[in-house]
């Protein structure tokens, strides 16, 4: 077997995943994708291993969790954990807005065989029951389709190829490692008055061993905002596979190769509840690694370069069954299903501009449907222009409930 | 009486003709003879000679015929505008407050007209002097500006405003597109995609109407089959529409087609949104996907200095090394030997029998394989072919879902061999289906 076949027949089996991982009985990381907003590796692994730990997954069992506690990242996100065979699994998640409260570890089909009590009491009872069971039938349909690829998963699954692939992913590694420079970098940022996150980025090799280092000692303790470690991991990782160009050949023998050093009970390494900072958090921290790599590696590196943020502005607007994520950063705005709220006139639109870089987003409330807005990040920043504003009135982060003819203004640039 | 009628498949890169002669009893005769049938590569061959070529076979075999000749058209070439911009001749007419409005939803995407030439409104300023200012303003920019997308909120403008306006571009000779629910984003990108793909459509009708006469009536195939009127976004689905149609009338779901420019997987359901390079789109079109490799893919050294396809451009000119100029290895090249005995392939590459391309080919493989730096992921060129093979079939095993799934297309043999495959020639199936609408 070439290892080009490998990773080939992962990707085929794949296709149809934006994010998952897929890891054998050992818990080793084969492949890991990650092509969503929100970056979920690590948290996927967690899953894996309280699953294994705690329900001793068998072929064909199917389970799902979303606790933001208890290796998950918000209610809305499921992640589901699916044993393909006694040596493959696969862990993928999936939004879905219809879910607002916590989901253990459950098993939804044991075996291949439908576990009824879960499913009258997770969807049959639920008010979109209707949409519940489709989203979910639809995941498992997925998961049927693979399990018929059976020349695909003998590929995949042969000890011997796995023995392959993760030394083939090992040499990508040791060659992509020692392309860049070695050293450290440090830098850090206020996520809140006197509340420092600070982060040093090393790349060494001693004694033969290359080892990449996060260390975020000296990082302020959780008080109002924090993230579970492995929200933070996810962003980490999935950074330094970018910038060392192997997201292709991202597996275990990459990430043996990170420690990530995270103080007990700091704002990178507390759970929050409902995970209402792990985006948030995952863009500090992200930008706070990119910056370090950047500057270790730049030829005219400066030895007091300030870490600037680049803030963005991610809300949630929610119309009766119409949700809609959407995010303005400087690089881009992507408002997903946006468009849906004009066409079913639940909004009306009042301005909606893209001149430069500068973008302008208003619009009314059309109907007495109930109407939240709930902005997810702490956007404000002093001598900024970029608001949004409920009926001329700034808001800050959090939600608000909107009625009809209400006006909402977004500015950002 | 006889009629002469012509079928032709033009494609990004290549175009395939047939001249038939018409009416054919489509319920005795499922296979029709062409009296003329040929095929060209585009970057080699222009489109016109190919039609100047058809029109002299017309005057050989239908002496006695004087009327214009029906030309049915399947094309995949819009396809080319996928990798651009659009909107360099646009000019947008808009409310204050509403430019760019349709990249907002997702700014990544291509845009559809430039910032530049967008002549914004209020209502309360709107005269005909402030159009003449403007106008002069963008024609100094873009002094080819040859089209206008108005998209103007119903009962924003007076009746008199919006003949003002439309008799002001009209009296300009600027085309009109009309975007009539101005607030629907969506609909807003099909109308500016009209206007963008406007000039290739032209141009494809320039040549057809020189070679064959001013009054052909050319149809192309859309959503609901042969169409002389139609929208031009429409013709950006025209080839996977007629292929879904092809698979229905052979009795299947789905089906897997092989061509020497794309492989896509397709299938019987319908959908209402098109998801272009420049968004969403509403549009309706039978569900597709393309393959994890295209035959126009580039196969070099990556930064690990392994052997890779490259998937996200195509090398569409000067094309693959087989057509004879090109430097650059693609996929398809790697199947040199395989396309030897290809019908398609022999017609199109006519270089492909000489001695000296086969050694440039090996040649220029054989360096790649060299610049492998690292012996232990090294990875010979027949293993890469053999990769391909099993990849493919195995994608093609995993979308049909133990369903039989109809394999076809010019170079099924060629991509799919282990896969017996359906006869499909362009030129033949598309007079066939013309014949049986009529």
């Amino acid at each position: 077997m070439n290892f080009l076949n490998y990773q080939s027949s992962i990707k085929i089996l794949l296709k149809n995943h934006n994010s998952c991982s897929l890891v054998n009985a050992d818990g080793l990381l084969l492949y890991s994708k990650d092509l969503n907003h929100e970056l979920l590796t690590t948290s996927r692994l967690v899953a894996f291993q309280i699953v294994k730990k705690y329900l001793s997954p068998k072929p064909q069992d199917f389970f799902v969790l979303n606790d933001p506690e208890n290796g998950g990242y918000q209610f809305s996100k499921l992640i589901f954990i699916f044993c393909l065979n006694s040596n493959l699994y696969l862990i993928w998640d999936e939004n879905n807005f219809y879910i607002d409260f916590k989901i253990p570890p459950t098993p939804l089909f044991e075996q291949g065989i439908k576990n009824d009590f879960v499913w009258q009491a997770l969807i049959h009872k639920n008010k979109y029951s209707t949409e519940l069971e489709n989203f979910f039938d639809f995941q498992k349909n997925n998961m049927d389709r693979i399990l018929k690829l059976n020349d695909l998963l003998n590929l995949v699954t042969s000890h011997k190829n796995q023995q392959i692939w993760l030394s083939t992913t090992n040499e990508i590694f040791s060659i992509q490692f020692s392309s860049k420079a070695h050293g450290g970098h440090e830098a850090q940022y206020p996520a809140l008055k006197n509340q420092l996150i600070k982060l040093k980025f090393s790349a060494e090799e001693k004694q033969n061993q290359k080892l990449i280092t996060l260390d975020f000692t000296h990082t302020g303790p959780a008080c109002e905002i924090h993230a579970a470690s492995h929200i933070i991991e996810s962003v980490l990782v999935k950074k330094i596979i970018d910038f060392y160009q192997i997201d292709d050949f991202f597996t275990q023998s990459v990430l043996d190769k990170i420690k990530i050093i995270l103080p007990p009970r700091s704002i990178v390494s507390k759970s929050h509840a409902t995970g209402d900072y792990n985006l948030e958090l995952q863009s500090v921290c992200s930008q706070l690694c990119e910056h370090n790599m950047k500057q270790l590696n730049s030829h005219t590196r400066k030895t007091q370069a300030v870490f600037e943020y680049a803030n963005y502005l991610n809300f949630e607007l929610s119309i009766d069954n119409c949700h809609t994520t959407n995010i303005f950063s400087t690089l881009h705005s992507q408002l997903n299903k946006f468009e849906n709220l004009i066409s079913a006139h639940f909004i009306t639109l009042t301005k909606m501009t893209r001149i430069d870089a500068t973008y302008c987003l208003n619009f009314k409330i059309n109907t007495d449907l109930p109407a939240h807005l709930n902005i997810k990040n702490n956007y404000l920043v002093e001598k900024s222009t970029n608001s949004i504003k409920l009926n001329d009135k700034i808001l800050a982060r959090g939600p608000y409930d909107l009625s009809k003819n209400d006006s909402v203004e977004i500015v950002w640039g | 009486m006889s009629k002469p009628a012509i079928a032709l498949y033009l494609g990004e890169s290549y175009a395939h003709i047939g001249l038939y002669d018409t009416p054919f009893d489509t319920s005795k005769t499922k296979s029709f003879a062409a009296y003329f049938e040929k095929s060209i590569f585009l970057p080699q061959v222009s489109l016109k000679n190919l039609l100047h070529q058809t029109q002299l076979k017309i005057q050989e075999y239908f002496k006695d015929y004087t009327s214009d000749v029906p030309v049915y058209i399947v094309t995949k070439y819009f396809d080319r505008l996928k990798q651009f911009r659009l909107g360099g001749s646009i000019s947008q007419v808009i409310l204050k407050g509403f430019e760019n409005s349709y990249t907002i939803s997702d700014s990544r995407h291509l845009s559809l007209a430039a910032s530049q030439l967008i002549i914004s409104l209020d209502k309360s300023e709107f005269t005909e002097n402030f159009l003449e200012l403007e106008f002069n303003r963008i024609k100094k920019i873009n002094p080819d500006l040859n089209k206008v997308v108005i998209s103007i909120p119903e009962g924003h403008l007076t009746s008199d405003q919006i003949e003002l306006l439309n008799n002001f571009f009209t009296t300009r000779e600027i085309k009109i597109f009309n975007c009539t629910r101005a607030h629907d984003q969506a609909q807003l990108r099909k109308t500016l995609l009209n206007a963008g793909s406007e000039g290739i459509k032209e141009e494809i009708l320039s040549d057809i109407k020189e070679a064959f006469g001013k009054n052909t009536i050319v149809n192309f195939y859309c959503n609901n089959g042969f169409q002389s009127v139609f929208e031009n976004c429409e013709l950006f689905t025209s080839s996977t529409n007629f292929l879904a149609n092809f698979i229905e009338s052979s009795k299947y779901q789905h089906g897997a087609y092989f061509d020497i420019e794309s492989l896509k997987f397709i299938d019987l359901t319908k959908k209402n949104q098109w998801l272009g390079p420049w968004g969403s789109i509403p549009l309706e079109h039978r569900n597709y996907a393309d393959l994890c490799i295209n035959p126009y893919s580039e196969v070099k050294l990556n930064h690990l200095s392994i052997l890779q396809i490259e998937t996200r451009t195509q090398q569409l000119e000067p094309g693959p090394v087989v057509a004879g100029r090109a430097m650059k290895l693609l996929v398809i090249d790697l199947f040199y030997n395989e396309l030897l005995n290809n019908n398609l392939s022999k017609s199109l590459f006519t270089q492909l029998p000489q001695e000296i391309l086969k050694s440039k080919i090996q040649n220029l493989f054989s360096v790649l394989e060299k610049g492998q730096k690292n012996p232990s992921l090294f990875t010979f060129i027949h293993d890469l072919k053999k990769n391909i093979h099993s990849a493919l079939l195995n994608e093609v095993c995993s979308y049909s879902n133990s369903e039989k799934t109809l394999v076809f297309g010019p170079l099924s043999d060629v991509f799919i061999p282990a896969r017996s495959s359906q006869i499909f020639s362009w030129p033949n199936e598309i007079i066939a289906t013309a014949m049986k609408a009529q």
